[in-house]
């Protein structure tokens, strides 16, 4: 078996990854993958975690962490569907607005 | 601009390498684990402990696919026509034949008095 410090760590460059594109890119789209890259490394701690020590818990949270990162996929996809309809675009330096 | 976006990936790069060391070489990866939970105690654990968080999470996606179709209605006419119903939709239709008609009529006429005028010159040339 893998030792969990390794997956830790795996979990650590994945957030990492996901720090730096969610910093460096300007499509919506790309942070928006970016930012479900942070929360899927976050979920592998606490898989880990849960592995290690034997406790259910780490995997209810990750189920939870997953059911609400779609439905923040659903409503941040709506949300640029809904951007791009009126700028025509999805840059974020063109989302200067609260309103169209 | 390009300096501090260098500065910050430093900084990043930085930080991701102060969270491996800590993540690593933390103590509670020496202690002793015990055997992985089962899939079993999964199912228990969040229809007994967690159920209440399983409904509010069921709630909270059903309201997060309502909030995304209403972001992402159609407002086109047509679309808003068939949210009215079928009388709405068969007003419509009727008012499109009859614009059609009336488009028509007014192509037929005005074609008839072009060829009209054209007569008109012929025999005043002949």
């Amino acid at each position: 078996m893998i030792e969990p410090s390794w997956i830790v760590a795996l979990g650590a460059i994945l957030f990492g990854i996901g720090l730096l594109g969610t910093f460096y890119h300007k499509n919506a789209i790309v942070v928006l993958m970016c930012i479900e890259l942070m929360l899927n490394a976050a979920n592998l701690n606490f898989v880990a975690a849960a592995s290690h020590y034997g406790d259910v818990d780490g995997w209810v949270f990750t189920a939870i962490a997953i059911a609400i990162a779609a439905a923040e996929v659903a409503i941040g996809l709506a949300i640029l569907l809904s951007m791009y309809s009126t700028q025509e675009t999805i840059s974020l330096e063109a989302a200067n607005k609260l309103r169209n | 601009m390009r300096a501090l976006s260098v500065i910050s990936g430093v900084g990043v790069f930085a930080f991701i390498l102060v969270l491996l060391r800590e993540a690593m070489e933390h103590a509670m990866w020496n202690m002793e684990g015990s055997s992985a939970p089962t899939t079993l105690e999964f199912a228990n654990s969040i229809f007994d402990e967690w159920s209440i968080a399983t409904v509010v999470l069921g709630v909270l996606l059903a309201m997060a696919m309502v909030g995304a179709s209403y972001l992402v209605r159609d407002e086109r006419l047509v679309n808003l026509l068939w949210d009215l119903g079928d009388d709405a939709g068969q007003a419509a239709e009727a008012l499109r034949t009859e614009r059609t008609r009336k488009a028509r009529r007014v192509a037929r006429v005005s074609s008839t008095e072009r060829e009209t005028e054209d007569d008109g010159i012929s025999k005043e040339e002949e």
